[in-house]
Parts: C-alpha cells; structure tokens; sequence
C-alpha cells in the first residue's frame, strides 16, 4: 500500500505548526516589545537629560541675569553718577566672563526713564557720548519698563563674527518709591554656552544644541554649525527623527523659557547608538530564538529518529512481510513501547510464519490424502466398472447358456421360459452395460435404457416395427442401480407381455412406453411409468395381484414392494399399466 | 542529520541577526597623519602650541597619529610650500596673510585642506569668500575686530594720551585695513596718529629713533614683520617712556596693554577645524571662518619700566597679567 499522508509529514507540519511557528511569532512579539519598551526608555531617559540641560543652561543664563542685578543693586546709583562712572560700570559689566574666559556680553547699554541711552559699552567697538541712541520705542526698553521683569528679546547674529547674540533687558527699580527708574540692556552673547553644551554627554556621541524661535541653531558642541547659519525645525515630538546632519537619530526637545521668550534645547542620540542596547536585546532574544529553534529541529529530529523511523521500518517490514517476505524481521531500537511493539511484531510474526509453515504442511498432507483418495477413487470406479462390465458379461454368460440350454428343449413352453429368463437377465445386463458405460457408474440414463431394453425384447420377440410400432416418450433421467435395475425388469415384463399376447395372430399395433419425472409433495421425485398396447387387452377376470404369471407378480412385487409404488391397470382401450413409485433412498453399504 | 547541519543552523540565523550590529568604523583608525606647518615667526609659535594642544586634545597625538611638518625658515615660501605639497601632507595649518594666500595659490589644486591660524579679516584679503560659507579648500581663525578696542584700551591706560605713533608695514594687507581703522578711532577717539611705514628692521629703528617728541604712546598693529621686531619697539618704547598698546595680543613680548587674540587660545580653535577636517571628514570649505576670542592682557613690568601705573580697575578687568 502507498502510504499518502505518512506520520513524518504530519509530524513535522505539528512541529512547525505548534513548535517553530509560535516561537517564531513569540520572538517576534518579544522582539517588538522589547524594541518598543527600550526606545521608549532611551527617550524618557533622553528627556530627562534634556530637562537637566534645560536646568543648567537656565541657571546659566539666569545667573549672568543675576549679576547684571546684583550690579545694579550695588551700583544702586548708577543712574545719578556721570558718564564716565556709567561709562566705567558698564565697562567691568562687560568684561564679565565664564568659566572659559569667554565674554558673557557682547554689549551694554544704560537706559534712563525715558529710554535714552546714558552710557554704552561694547566688546568691539569704540562707544563715545555723541554714539548714544534713543531707545525709548524698543522692546528691551519698553518690555521691562511696562512688564517689570527681564526681557528677553530675539537672537541676533553678529554681521561681523556670525555669532548669535541675544538682547537682554532688566528694569531698574527704585527701592523707595517702587517705580522703574531706567533699564539696563545686554547682548548676552550665545557662544558663552557652546562649550557648556560641548561637555554635556548625550551617550557617547550624541549632542545637546539649542534652537531658537526661528528655528535657528544658537548654541552646538561644534561652531561651524551655528556659525554657517544652520536652521532646525524643533517642533518635534521625542521619538526617532532625522537629526542636523541628515541621519536617524533619537531626538527630544524641550523649552527653555526666557522671561516671555522660549528657546528650544534639543537632543540627538544616533539611532544606531541608541539602540545598540535594543540591539543587544534583541541579539539575546535572537539567540535564545535560534537555540528554541534548534531545540525544536532537534526535537524533532530525535522524535523523527526515535519514533518515525522506527514506525516507518515497522511500516516497511510490515509490507514487506505482506508481499510475502515473510522471513523479514522489524529492527528492535529501544526498550520503549516501539521496541516492545517491534518485538511483538516480531514475535507475532514468526507465529505467523510458523503457523503458515504448519498450513503449509498441513495442506501438503491433504493434497497427498487427497489424491491418494483420488487414486484410490479412481481404483475403486474402474474396479466398480470392470464389476459392472463382469455382471454384464456374466449375464450375457448366462443369458447365452440359457440359450443354449433352451436350443436343446423341445418343449416351446419351457423353451420360451428359458427365453423370458434370458430376457430378464438381459434387462438386468443391460442395466449393468449402462451403468459401465455411465460416466459416475451410479446413475442409469433412463432414455437410452429403455430405448436399449424395448429394442432388445423386440429383437428377442422377432418382432419388426411394421407389426408392432414401438412410441416411447421418456424424459431425460437418470435412476440409481436400485431403482433402474426393477424398473427395468417391470418395462421387460410389461413390454414382453404385450409382444406375447396383445398382437395374437400377427396382429399389428403399436406399444407405448411413456416415463415421466415428477415433483412429490414432500420435495421427493416422483416417476410415472406407463406402459401400454392398443392390442387385445388382458383376459376380463385378470387379478393382476393374485395372477399365477410370473411376470406380473414380478411387476406387482417389483413395482409395489421393491420400489414402494403404485400399479393401476387400465383395460379401457387395450392394456395401460400405469405405475407410480419415488426414487429409492438407500442407504449407503459401506 | 549531520553535526555539520545542525551547526549551520545555529550559526547561519546568528551571523545574520549580527550582521545589521552598528559598527563604528573610524577611518582615522590606524592612520598617522602628516600635517605641514607654516610659521612666519618664533614669535607666533605659541599658536603652533596651541594648535598642536587642540589636536591633541582631540586624539591627535604627535608621533603617534599625527606627523607635524614645521620648517624653521619659510623665507622662501613657494619652496617650503612645494616641499610639503611633495610630501602630500593631510593639511597644511599656516599663519598670516601672505602666508596664507600663498598656500592658497599653491594648493589649489592639490586638494589639501588648509587652515589658517590667525588672519586678519580673511574676507578682506581675498582668502575666503564668506565667514560662513569660505569656498576653496580653506577655513580658519580670523583674529580682526580688536583694533578698535585695543586702541580705546591704551588711551584708558594712558588717558592724557593726544599723539599716537603707528609703525606699520606692507608686508601684509592687513596694514592698510588696520590705518584706516585706526584714522577713523583716532577720529572718534579724538586723538592724533602718526603712521610710519618701515619694511625692514633698519627701516623700522631708524624712524622710531626718529619719532617726534611729542609722541605720547605707541600703538602696534597686528603685522608679522612688527610682531617680529617687537624688541626694537619695546626697547624705544621704555627708553622714551612711550605706553604701548596692540590688538595683536602680545603683551607677553612686552607690550604693556594689549586687547585681542591670545595666540595660544586661536591656534586650540584652529586645531579644532582641523580635527573635523581630518576626523570627521568634513571639507574646510564647509567649516565657517570662526573669531578668536579677544583678551585684555597687561604687561606690569612695561608699565613699570615706562613709568605708568596701570589702574586696578583695568587691571580688574584684565584676562591676563604679565607681573
């Protein structure tokens, strides 16, 4: 048998479908979550960097806020002194620096109430009385004045330098009378930072930078950037973006609020930097994947080599013993079930092959008892054969002595007893011819013993068909030797009782003979014998039962005693005999 | 199922998942630079200093990653400068304007990168096109823009200063730009300057011996043959009790106020561009042309030897104090 769907098949579509499938759907799933969970902490962390950085970058900011304050509250009077004293204030204001050396203000100027500048200062330039501005419309005066806090005012890039300043102004308030005496401006200059966010660590080479309002970077660990006027759109939520210089990045933003103005402090980590620790989670789970994985395969592998293997050389043993190897024996692989089942198989089929040798033997026997019976059948027919051709001969011996016997006697009444003899032993010889001739040596074909008896008495009685016309109507049957054989011997007799007395004085008629096989009530087979003549008819007062003649005691005998049937005469229209018997059931003799 | 096979299914999927690893390749791992050096003078080599510290600090080590190429005399620049194109150096760091312009020319087309360490307004001298955007394969430190308040910061020192001497020279084309600043500060400032021009160190003794009495101080511009005969200047300068002032930074070299570059400070920030001209590959022309940082120096023991006491505010205000 092909086998279609084999357990290996189905096993390895279950390992896929229950083992490597959802292994693979887990990893997936745990590999994304771990993604997600990560990159949200790498931003939350970044955040929280950024919100730092916002600190200290206030702090700072604030700070030189501060000492600009702190100036005026000590230089409490810097409105009332002269010029060369505003002059000489603004001036050590100016040489303000941080940590580095570098200059925390570009410029600053001394406004009064009126907006007017009393005195200026500037890094770069030369700052006499005639170079001092009225002020009074613009914000870094107006702001403070009105709001009475800092101002802060919009970056502004330094034509000469690049550099990005920013305008700062602080009221001046009158402790006693609480009113806002003049304004103090500066140009808090943007570089006094870049080193700050150059030291703040973003991972290893990530970067903190500050954008302001318009989008343009102020303050970068790297000058060039600021300097060749880089802009960056900051409204960005934290996640992954693209960063300043075109690659992914992780990027958060947060506000740094400056008096009314906000600056945007930005953070970038490179993606690929930022996700070396997803990558390493995902390189573990990717590992722990492929072991599963390989676990799997060698599961099934071992499963295969373990339970398939053997299950498909039972399978091919099994076959093989089915197309008639039977000497083929399963591999015994293990003390495990399999191993059991293969050695029970074993075992079942060397039963099996013993058994089939014993069938085999057994069957070798009958067929020589067989035809040993056969031969001894075959013995026994050609013996029964040469018995009945014996009979047959012996009678046709006797029947001849009869003749001869009777060639002798004189007498034509005890001549013709001798003939019925012969007649008689012909009838029974001839049953014996027949039976010789038969094919089962059992059964008499009825027809072509009739035809054989009637043809033979006519011949014994010399009598021609143009005398005496012989019809017979005989259905094709065959009797046993133990009814054909007084069956036959009543045809004799009737039919030679006609011959002798129903045609006298060579008187023509014709003799009928009829046989017929019927169904019996009791499923039995039921013959109708009718002989009869159109000739004289029997004498009027004939007893046929208490008659003195040989023959019809015969016929009575045979017909009502041996074959337990019925004899009726009907002397209406010449002479009918009409006898009725079963075929006869003995039992067997040996 | 062979051993081979099931090796080849644990390794193949792990070479693939390490595979898309970030890697950080360095393509300056390895590599030992050579980087040429022009200097006009001994006098400048303390931003050479500076810019060698900025390397440094930056992971350019000399004798390890980094080769400097430096020749004590650049009397004949064009063939200093063919010299170092033969040698193929990464990068070529110069100092001053003619220096400068020079390698500019000769460079051109070579494709090193140059970097200038302290010029004055680049723009001006036809080195860049633009602070921000330089073109060419050149960027650098300008160190203009301290003129103005180095002249303020000698009349603050010597405040009865009316007569201003400036010796300049045509070395540079800075010279030029420096007089007409300084004509249009005097002018602001309302005091009176007088310009002399000397070309050699003979030139430049012989008209400060010449200088008229009623010079009140002097005031030297940023120029490499004047920073190089400082001592001539200095020497006339205490012998006729002279203050002296300069935007150039050398109140170490004697000069007794000085308010601009700290040559030191500008050679750090110029190896700062070179770092991200070599490490971080990126092309000077890309790298705006950054100033330099301006300090307030003083110079006591010239004070002292001229006779002029420099007041504590200023000295407050003071970046550096030479004592």
């Amino acid at each position: 048998m092909k086998i279609k769907d084999s357990i290996r098949k189905r096993l390895i579509i279950s390992l896929v479908l229950l083992a490597i499938i959802p292994l693979l759907m887990l990893g997936t799933l745990l590999s994304w979550q771990s993604f997600v969970i990560q990159q949200r902490q790498i931003i939350e962390l970044q955040s929280e960097k950024a919100k730092r950085v916002i600190n200290q970058i206030g702090a700072l900011v604030h700070e030189q806020e501060e000492v600009l304050g702190n100036a005026l509250k000590i230089d409490f009077y810097i409105l009332d002194v002269d010029y060369k004293r505003q002059h000489h204030f603004l001036s050590e204001l100016l040489t303000l620096s941080d940590k580095n050396d570098i200059r925390v203000f570009n410029e600053i100027s001394l406004l009064d109430a009126q907006g007017q500048e009393l005195a200026r200062e500037s890094l770069t330039s030369i700052i006499t009385p005639k170079h001092l501005r009225d002020r009074s419309n613009a914000d870094e005066f107006t702001l403070p004045v009105s709001g009475r806090q800092p101002f802060y005012g919009p970056v502004n890039i330094d034509s000469k330098t690049g550099a990005p300043h920013m305008l700062m102004g602080l009221p001046i308030i009158d402790v006693r009378s609480n009113t806002v005496r003049g304004v103090l401006t500066a140009e808090l200059r943007m570089k006094f930072l870049w080193d700050l966010v150059d030291k703040i660590n973003v991972g290893e080479s990530g970067l903190v930078y500050i954008v302001d309002s318009a989008g343009r970077v102020i303050v970068h660990p790297n000058p060039s950037v600021v300097l060749k006027g880089t802009y960056f759109d900051a409204h960005h939520k934290p996640g992954v973006g693209t960063g300043l210089n075109g690659t992914k990045v992780v990027l958060t933003q947060d506000e740094l609020p400056l008096g009314s103005r906000h600056l945007h402090v930005v953070t970038e980590l490179p993606l690929k930097e930022a996700l070396k620790g997803t990558y390493m989670s995902l390189l573990a789970i990717a590992v722990f994947l492929v072991l599963a994985l390989t676990g799997s395969v060698l599961l099934g592998f071992i499963i295969v080599r373990q339970i398939i293997r053997p299950v498909e050389a039972l399978a091919e043993t099994a076959q093989a013993i089915t197309s008639g190897d039977i000497d083929r024996r399963a591999v015994v692989s293990g003390n495990d079930e399999l191993g059991a089942l293969s050695e029970s198989f074993n075992i079942m089929t060397s039963r099996l092959a013993e058994t089939i040798a014993l069938l085999k033997k057994q069957i070798a026997q009958r067929e020589k008892a067989e035809w040993s019976l056969s031969e001894s059948l075959r013995e026994k027919e050609v013996l029964l054969k040469e018995i009945h051709h014996r009979v047959k001969n012996n009678m046709q011996v006797i029947s001849s002595l009869l003749n001869l016997q009777s060639a002798q006697i004189t007498d034509k009444r005890y001549a013709r007893l001798f003939s019925e003899s012969r007649n008689r032993i012909t009838a029974m010889a001839l049953v014996h011819e027949k039976l010789h001739n038969s094919k089962d040596l059992a059964n008499v074909d009825v027809k072509d013993y009739i035809n054989s008896l009637a043809n033979s008495l006519f011949s014994s009685y010399d009598i021609g068909p143009k005398n005496i016309l012989l019809k017979m109507s005989v259905e094709n049957v065959s009797l046993s030797i133990d009814t054909a054989m007084p069956c036959g011997l009543i045809i004799n007799e009737l039919v030679s009782n006609s011959l002798k007395y129903a045609f006298p004085g060579g008187r023509t008629g014709e003799i009928n003979i009829t046989f017929n096989k019927n169904r019996a009530g009791n499923n039995d087979i039921a013959y109708e014998l009718i002989v009869s003549d159109n000739g004289v008819g029997m004498p009027g007062g004939l007893d046929i039962r208490k008659s003195s003649s040989l023959g019809l005691q015969l016929v009575i005998n045979l017909a009502e005693h041996q074959l337990q049937g019925s004899v009726q005469l009907d002397r209406s229209r010449g002479t009918v005999f009409n006898i009725h018997f079963n075929e006869l059931k003995y039992k067997s003799r040996l | 199922m062979k051993s081979s096979a099931v090796i080849y299914v644990i390794l193949i999927p792990l070479l693939i998942l390490l595979s898309p690893l970030p890697g950080y390749s360095d393509h300056t791992k390895g590599k030992t630079f050579l980087a040429g050096i022009i200097r006009p003078n001994a006098r400048m080599q303390n931003i050479v200093d500076g810019f060698k510290s900025g390397m440094e600090s930056y992971g350019f080590v000399e004798g390890k990653n980094i080769e400097y190429i430096q020749p004590d005399d650049v009397s004949d620049l064009d063939a200093v400068l063919q010299g170092l194109l033969t040698k193929k150096v990464d990068l070529l760091f110069t100092i001053s304007i003619p220096a400068t312009k020079k390698a500019k020319h000769i460079l051109e087309k070579s494709g090193i990168p140059i970097v200038f360490g302290a010029v004055f307004n680049p723009v001006e001298a036809g080195i860049v096109k633009s602070l921000p955007k330089p073109g060419g394969n050149i960027t650098g430190i300008q160190i203009g823009g301290s003129t103005e308040k180095a002249f303020e910061w000698l009349l603050k020192a010597a405040p009865k200063t009316k007569r201003i001497l400036v010796p300049y020279s045509t070395d540079s084309e800075s010279a030029t730009m420096i007089i007409n600043m300084l004509n249009t500060v005097a002018e602001k400032s309302e005091v009176e300057i007088l310009t002399v021009q000397s070309d050699t160190t003979d030139a430049l003794t012989r008209e400060l011996a010449a200088m008229p009495q009623n010079i009140d101080a002097i005031f030297v511009p940023n120029s490499p043959f004047l920073i190089s005969n400082l001592d001539t200047i200095i020497k006339f300068a205490i012998e006729r009790k002279l203050p002296t002032g300069s935007g150039a930074g050398q109140y170490k070299n004697g000069i007794m106020i000085t308010y601009g570059q700290d040559h030191f400070y500008s050679g750090k920030m110029a190896g700062r561009l070179a770092k991200s001209i070599l490490h971080d590959n990126i092309p000077a022309s890309d790298l705006p042309v950054e100033t330099t940082e301006f300090f307030l120096g003083v110079n006591l023991q010239t004070a002292k030897a001229i006779g002029v006491t420099i007041s504590d505010s200023i000295l407050k205000q003071a970046d550096f104090i030479a004592r």
